[in-house]
Parts: structure tokens; sequence; C-alpha cells
């Protein structure tokens, strides 16, 4: 069996194949290193704490029943991961449309996180790219949009709520800033 | 081309990508737009390109520390079973791509204060059967950060209908504590937060409106 202070210094991509191997050391450091990323974006999405655990350890069980599926062309296991708190987040939202977002939380997501590692910063930068960089200079009101579309997972009516604006000026403004953003991180043919 | 002229397909498509590919659009519209995607290369590049941004985007999502005993919660979902989890179900791999995650509206807010409590493990998940012996799922009294019960569909059928959670207390008498649109939770996991007394319950069954018993599960 490895030991756990040699599995902390495995990639994401190792530690995940590890965990697909049923190794209950890897799991354990697996679900350390992911799980404020997970947890936040449970909470981000529901603003339910107890709903938020429950998505978090589901999220920790889907991945660990399909890491061996995990495919490291298509996504980073950050995204990956972050990909299945979402949609799981999303689906109990279904139900919940209700909640409302606190103000703090909208301006949370434009700032970074405390207590993040700063090579995990740098990390995430580098995963960002240019996605990253295009993201700051959008007009603020775009990427206010933008952020609670996909990190908040909030529908146009929504935003137009919190923002207090109309409905079309929610829409154009989540989609110039996906169009811009688009532009940046793919090549699109002209 | 007059005002009036029909949009193309693809110009059809270009209005409804972004709520497309954030997951905005229902049915039957979405089957619709995926069928054109499929067809046209054009398109397809254009929501590829939008899942790419959105997923990545993730990445800028707020963290944060969860509540206390989590790490030992996820743990006991996964890895190699436990003493404590060779008594539990797994879904089998073709449901688990059908989980999706809702929650009764009115359960884990009565209880949120609690959250801070001390945490013994949650009771282990066990099976819930129909009464021709098919496996629908699992359910789990979970205690912490609050009280609930947890339910893990995976039926693939999604049909109309209403179901209601009961839960059988010790002398025998039966609370309903939620109900859930089978529509609505397609195939996946419900939760409702209920009273920490709920947790001794020995038994829970699933009704439909008018009360017939579809599957049950005992918990002792």
């Amino acid at each position: 069996m490895r030991h756990p202070a040699r599995l902390d210094l495995l990639s994401d991509d190792a530690l995940l194949t590890a965990v697909a191997l049923d190794t209950r050391d890897a799991a354990a450091v697996f679900v350390r290193r992911f799980q404020r990323r997970v947890y936040g974006l449970a909470v981000t999405v529901t603003g339910d704490v107890s709903l938020a655990d429950d998505i978090a350890q589901i999220t920790f069980e889907r991945a660990w029943r399909h890491a061996g599926t995990y495919d490291a062309r298509r996504a980073s296991v950050t995204t990956w991961l972050l990909t299945i708190t979402r949609n799981l987040a999303i689906d109990a939202m279904r139900v919940r449309r209700s909640v409302p977002l606190d103000p703090e939380a909208v301006s949370q997501l434009l700032l970074p996180s405390p207590g993040v590692d700063p090579e995990q910063a740098a990390v995430d930068r580098d995963q960002l790219g240019r996605l990253g960089v295009e993201l700051a200079t959008l007009p603020n009101e775009q990427r206010r949009a933008v952020l609670l579309a996909t990190v908040a997972c909030r529908t146009a009516l929504e935003i137009a709520e919190i923002e207090g604006v109309p409905l079309g000026t929610a829409k154009t403004r989540i989609r110039s800033g996906l169009r811009r953003l688009r532009a940046a991180v793919v090549e699109v043919p002209s | 081309m007059s005002d009036t002229a029909p949009m193309s397909e693809c110009e059809q498509f270009d209005l409804k990508a972004e709520e497309l590919a954030l997951g905005m659009v229902d049915e039957p519209m979405r089957g619709q737009l995926l069928a054109h995607a499929a067809n046209c290369p054009t398109c397809q590049l254009l929501l590829d390109g939008l899942g790419t941004v959105i997923d990545r985007l993730l990445l800028v999502a707020p963290q944060e520390e969860p509540p206390a005993g989590f790490e030992s919660r996820a743990l006991d979902r996964i890895g190699p079973p436990s003493a404590k989890a060779l008594h539990r179900f797994r879904l089998p791999l073709w449901a688990a791509g059908f989980v999706a995650v809702i929650v009764g509206a009115t359960g884990f807010l009565v209880v949120r204060q609690l959250k801070e409590s001390p945490s013994p493990a949650a009771a282990p998940a066990v099976v819930i059967v129909t009464p021709a012996g098919l496996r629908l799922g699992t359910v789990q009294l979970v205690a912490n950060p609050a009280p609930h019960v947890l339910v893990m569909i995976a039926a693939p059928r999604p049909e109309p209908g209403v179901r209601n959670c009961e839960l059988q207390l010790s002398d025998g008498t039966w609370v309903k504590v939620g109900s859930w649109q089978v529509a609505d939770i397609a195939h996946g996991v419900w939760a409702v937060g209920v009273d920490a007394s709920l947790l001794r319950a020995t038994a829970m069954r699933i009704t439909n409106v008018d009360g017939k018993v579809l599957a049950t599960a005992t918990f002792i």
C-alpha cells in the first residue's frame, strides 16, 4: 500500500488513477485535495449547507465510480470533478429555484477565495490560461452575468432580478460575455 | 429576404446556443437543438466551444471548508468497503449515470442551525426493494450536518406521478416525511430534512398518491 504522504505528491491525474484502483488511502487524499472546491461550488449553487454537503459527498462517490472513464484529454481532473458537482447541483435546484442568492455570494464570485494555496492558485491560472486573461478584461456587468450563469448556475431571469436589469439585457450580457470568452480559447473559423 | 422569412435552423441554434450549453433549455427544444448540432459541424463547434468555456470557468468558483466530519462521510461512500460498508448496496454502474439530486422544499431550513453539532456516523444505506424484489436504490438516515433522509433512486423511468416517502416508527406507525414528482427527479437522489427522532425509524416505504406501496426498505 502506498503511504499517504507519498500520495500527496501525486499529480491529480495519477491520484485519480489510484482512486480508481480502490486504494482507500488515495481516496482520502483525493477527498482532502478537492473537498473545498467541490463543497464551495455546491454551496455557491444551492445556498444550502446541508444540501451542499450531500451533493459534495455524491460528487466524490460519482468520481470514484467513474474514475476509470476519466479522459485527461477532455478536461483536467478539477474541471471534471466540478462539472459533476455542477450537474448534481443543477438537478437539485430544479425544484428549489426560489432560493435567493445572497448578494454577498455574488461579490464573492468576483474575488479569490480566502485560504487558497498560492501554488494551487498558480495552477488554476495556468489552467484558465487565456480564458482567465479574457475574463479579467470583460466589462464588469458581463463578467458578473457570465459568472452568475456558469458558476452560480442562475438562469437569465434570475440574473435579471439580481442585477436589476431587463431580461433581454441579462441575456445579452451572458451571450456577449460567453462569445468573447469562447473566441479566446477556441479557434473560430472565419 | 423579407422580415417575416423564417429563420434557418442554424440561426435558431445560434440564438439558443448559450442557454443550451448552460443546460437551461428544456425538452423538447433541447433534443431538437442537439439533433441539429449533431448534423451541423458549425453549430456543434459553437456548442463545444461554449461548453469548454463554461466547464473551465468552474475553476474560479469560490472554495469553502466543508462541515466537520465531511471527509469521513465522503469516504464512507467510496473506496474499498469497510466493515460497516459491507452492509451497503452500491448502485450499479449502469445506474450511476442517471443519478441526480433533488431535495424536498421543506426540510433543510428547519434544522440548519444544528449543523455545528457533533457528528456521529450516518446509518448505513440500505436497499430499497419493490414487492417484486427489484432493487430500486438505497435509503440512508443521516444525522449530520443536519438530520435528513437520503434516497438514491436508480430506476430509469421518467413517468408522471407523485411518490411519498414514509418512515415507520418503533411503535409501528408510519409518518410521511416528504414527496417528490417522479418526472422532476428523473433518476437520482432525493433528500428531506427530518426531526432527529425520525433517525431511529425502523423502515421506509415509498407510496403513490393512492397509498399503494411501491417499494420498502428495512433499517433494522
